[in-house]
């Protein structure tokens, strides 16, 4: 090998990992085994604690997992009804509870797996300069029999929001949204970005039994760093 | 180009776009935004919003034949309950358990919840008398 073949394929190498945005990839199979051994059916979700400065994050979040999260094939504990709960159990964030209170939890919501989120950054101000938003968030979905990890998602994340027209989350639907009258405020259009951002994450989750792609989907490879 | 080829690209691109846009197994309708509204403003007139939000996703989804996403009839429920109308909401909370097998163990907790609130009312109403 000459070594023009060796730096042309160090260039090569150099170009793959830039255009992968450095993030380390795995099948599902490889990465969550603990999923595919204990098949959790039922999950919730705890309320989303938040470090980041934006204390707003916190509702846009919690208001957008259930959707992305039952059509990865789960049953989740309605999260309005969910939150009442806890709160009548004196449980108003996520935060004051450990690993002893997951029995519990069982024996409640029949939840064979709880999903606990941190926000660890939630850069609003990209929304209008860049026509994305940039957060950094941690997602961990935990057995409530075993206590270990089955699942996580732990990183930053650019959602584009400038790409796409009206009804997705598009600039040019925040903009006709913002404007209309019957959008009382305009903090409520980062509800489909906030989804966005759940459905990019939650789609490395190894799919639930109503999901088509359930026990299918061993070798489909992921973004797990 | 030929007419065979006109009509393989088009059915391409419609299988294409149609894959694109069909890819949820439920009816969501503007769910995530009534449940923020309220959670973010927790009047009655939110929670009323939220609550015809839950009728529309049922009703849709029953006329399309597709399952109800999980959580819905339960909260329907929910907020019938908190009206005081415990009746209907028992039956949402049965229907639940009879779509989704695995929710059995939350809704019987909530209709415990139902059962406690009836009863927490005779009683109410036995001092009243």
């Amino acid at each position: 090998m000459t070594l023009k073949t060796i730096s042309l394929a160090l260039v090569a190498g150099f170009a793959l990992s830039v255009l992968s945005g450095c993030a380390t990839m795995g099948t599902k199979i490889d990465t969550f085994s603990k999923v595919y051994e204990q098949r959790p059916m039922t999950i919730l979700v705890m309320p989303p604690m938040n470090e980041s400065t934006s204390p707003e994050a916190k509702e846009f979040l919690e208001c957008t997992l259930m959707p992305p999260l039952a059509e990865m094939g789960y049953y989740v504990i309605p999260v309005g009804i969910a939150n009442e709960i806890l709160k009548g159990e004196g449980v108003y964030d996520s935060e004051i509870i450990d690993d002893s209170a997951l029995p519990k939890l069982a024996e409640y919501f029949g939840a064979d797996a709880v999903l606990w989120t941190t926000i660890r950054e939630w850069d609003k101000t990209y929304v209008v300069l860049a026509g994305n938003v940039r957060v950094s968030l941690d997602y961990k979905l935990q057995s409530t029999r075993t206590g270990e990890i089955l699942w996580n998602y732990d990183g930053e994340l650019k959602v584009d929001t400038s790409g796409d027209s009206g009804g997705a989350g598009g600039l040019a639907g925040l903009f006709v949204k913002a404007i209309s009258a019957a959008i009382s405020t305009a903090t409520t259009d980062y509800v489909p970005i906030a989804r966005k951002i759940n459905v990019k994450v939650l789609n490395t989750m190894p799919a639930g039994q109503y999901h088509a792609l359930y026990d299918k989907d061993q070798k489909q490879q992921v973004r797990i760093k | 180009m030929t007419l065979k080829t006109l009509s393989i690209l088009l059915m391409s691109t419609l299988l294409l776009s149609g894959c694109a846009v069909n890819n949820s197994m439920y009816y969501w309708g503007d769910y995530s935004n009534t449940l923020y509204n309220w959670r973010k403003d927790a009047t009655d007139e939110r929670a009323v919003e939220h609550k015809a939000e839950l009728a529309i996703v049922i009703e849709k989804s029953e006329a399309k034949g597709i399952r109800v996403p999980p959580g819905v009839y339960c909260e329907f429920g929910y907020m019938l309950l908190m009206e005081g109308d415990m009746e209907n909401a028992a039956s949402f909370f049965e229907k639940e358990a009879a779509e989704y097998p695995e929710s059995e163990k939350f809704v019987s907790f909530l209709l415990t919840r139902c059962r406690e609130s009836n009863s927490e009312e005779d009683s109410g109403d036995a001092q009243n008398n």
